[in-house]
């Protein structure tokens, strides 16, 4: 008897602790301790990619004989461009236009200073990785930002936020540090469908003529007896080159007598969605900040030239990621697709222009 | 030993509560596993229907003419360049 009633102070002095707990918020302050132990464990894995990522360019650039490569390094990791006033939109396009080829050239100028004896190719895959880098840098920056002003303010609910969306952020670390692999070897990547696309279309044509316009190759040839021009980034080094410009001023030097653009492209799938689905619909396909994508559309639009589009759906993971041979088998289905709309939607002799979208990573013209 | 009935009931609850507990932490915590993948370079032959599947190598692309067909003795193009997942 004697046990029990002693056993009885026990359970009491539990559940007075917890009630004094729970009203004072100390239960809180425990849990949120777990959270940011379990951040700040993720976060390190965040900075380790960071450095790696880091590491590996500076190895890449000093074999290649660049002088001083971490200072050069040091100086770009932090690079930004500043998007443009949006309240006053007038000329935004242009003004976005101007600052994004200023930032491109700020970038190539640096590596060419960086290494002049270096050829384009190897140039471009060492920008693109730069590109990694960068955004693996200020992922750590941003999450470490987050996390000590959560512990600096007391901030609970900042820190359940972030723990809430740590998975997520990992997973975009994960597939970033992944695609540095693909951009430092040259892999073709899961964005690089549409110029696989094109691709394959130019090998199975009679090829008339090829120019190469700002980063961007134009192919000339006769397709089930139309006239197509293929247009896609200049490969096979790392590069999404100009389509929108080139294709509009394409359709300008042919007058607008074009019947058909397709824009080709990879598109983010929904969850649930299978990789690899191809899909059919209008408009331009093309994800980039917005000039490019405009481009398409002006020049279609003031022609009336009807403007298809299809996408190859995938995840964030996949497009950026080596690509996965259900993605190469898909593009192989996209090229028969895309012949099936030329001759579904062309009679014999039309100018049909199909742009094949991305990067072009590991694919030639 | 003799237990009376409400220690038993708290035993029991404790076992179900500790027991969530675990098994929650353990779903939060257990990483799912990263496929192991490798780089294939798909080979066709430029004038027979000859296809070959041989591992990447640093400077291959789509496009790329490499090789000779073992049937025809024309060249080899690079078709295809992809990861598959390899089965532990
Ligand atoms: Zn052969």
């Amino acid at each position: 008897m004697a046990n029990s009633s002693w056993l009885d102070y026990i359970w009491q002095l539990v559940f007075i602790t917890f009630f004094i707990m729970i009203i004072t918020g100390t239960n809180q302050r425990i849990q949120m301790k777990i959270w940011i132990y379990d951040i700040r464990s993720k976060l390190n894995v965040i900075r380790s990619y960071a450095e790696s990522s880091r590491a590996r360019i500076i190895d890449a650039l000093r074999k290649l004989g660049a002088q001083d490569p971490e200072y050069s390094i040091a100086k770009y990791i932090d690079f930004f461009a500043i998007s443009p006033v949006e309240i006053e939109p007038i000329d935004i396009i242009k003004r976005l236009d101007h600052i994004l080829r200023t930032e491109e050239r700020a970038i190539k100028s640096f590596f060419e200073k960086l290494l002049p004896n270096a050829g384009k190719y190897e140039r471009s895959l060492l920008e693109s990785s730069l590109e990694v880098a960068i955004v693996l840098n200020y992922l750590y920056k941003v999450i470490r930002h987050y996390i000590l002003l959560g512990e600096k303010q007391n901030n609970w609910v900042l820190i359940m936020q972030l723990q809430l969306q740590m998975p997520e952020v990992m997973k975009v670390a994960a597939t970033y540090y992944k695609a540095l692999d693909a951009f430092m070897s040259a892999k073709p990547v899961g964005d690089s469908i549409g110029a696989i696309v094109a691709y394959r279309l130019i090998e199975e044509s009679d090829v008339l003529s090829r120019k190469t316009v700002e980063d961007t190759a134009i192919v000339e040839a006769r397709l089930d007896s139309r006239r197509v021009f293929i247009v896609k980034a200049e490969g096979p080094g790392s590069n999404v080159g100009k389509p929108g410009k080139v294709l509009s001023d394409l359709v300008e030097e042919l007058s607008g007598n074009v019947d058909l653009v397709i824009t080709v492209d990879a598109a983010l799938k929904l969850e649930g969605e299978e990789d690899g689905e191809i899909s059919e619909g209008v408009g331009a396909a093309i994800g980039d900040p917005g000039p490019e994508k405009i481009a398409i559309e002006r020049a279609a639009a003031k022609y009336n030239i009807p403007l298809r589009a299809l996408v190859v759906k995938m995840d964030l993971a996949s497009a950026l990621k080596p690509l996965k041979k259900e993605l190469y088998e898909a593009a192989e289905r996209a090229a028969d697709y895309v012949k099936r709309l030329i001759v579904e939607n062309t009679p014999e002799n039309a100018t049909v222009i199909v742009a094949g979208i991305g990067n072009t990573v590991g694919v030639t013209q | 030993m003799n237990f009376d009935q409400n220690t038993l009931v708290m035993i029991a609850i404790v076992v179900v509560i500790v027991a969530t507990v675990v098994k929650t932490l353990l779903d939060v915590y257990r990483r799912p596993k990263e496929p192991v993948t490798v780089v294939k370079t798909l080979l066709k032959c430029t004038k027979c229907d000859y296809i070959q599947e041989v591992d990447y190598q640093q400077g291959d692309f789509i496009g790329l003419l490499k090789g000779k067909c073992p049937k025809c003795s024309s060249t080899l193009k690079v078709r295809g360049i992809y990861a598959i997942e390899l089965k532990k």
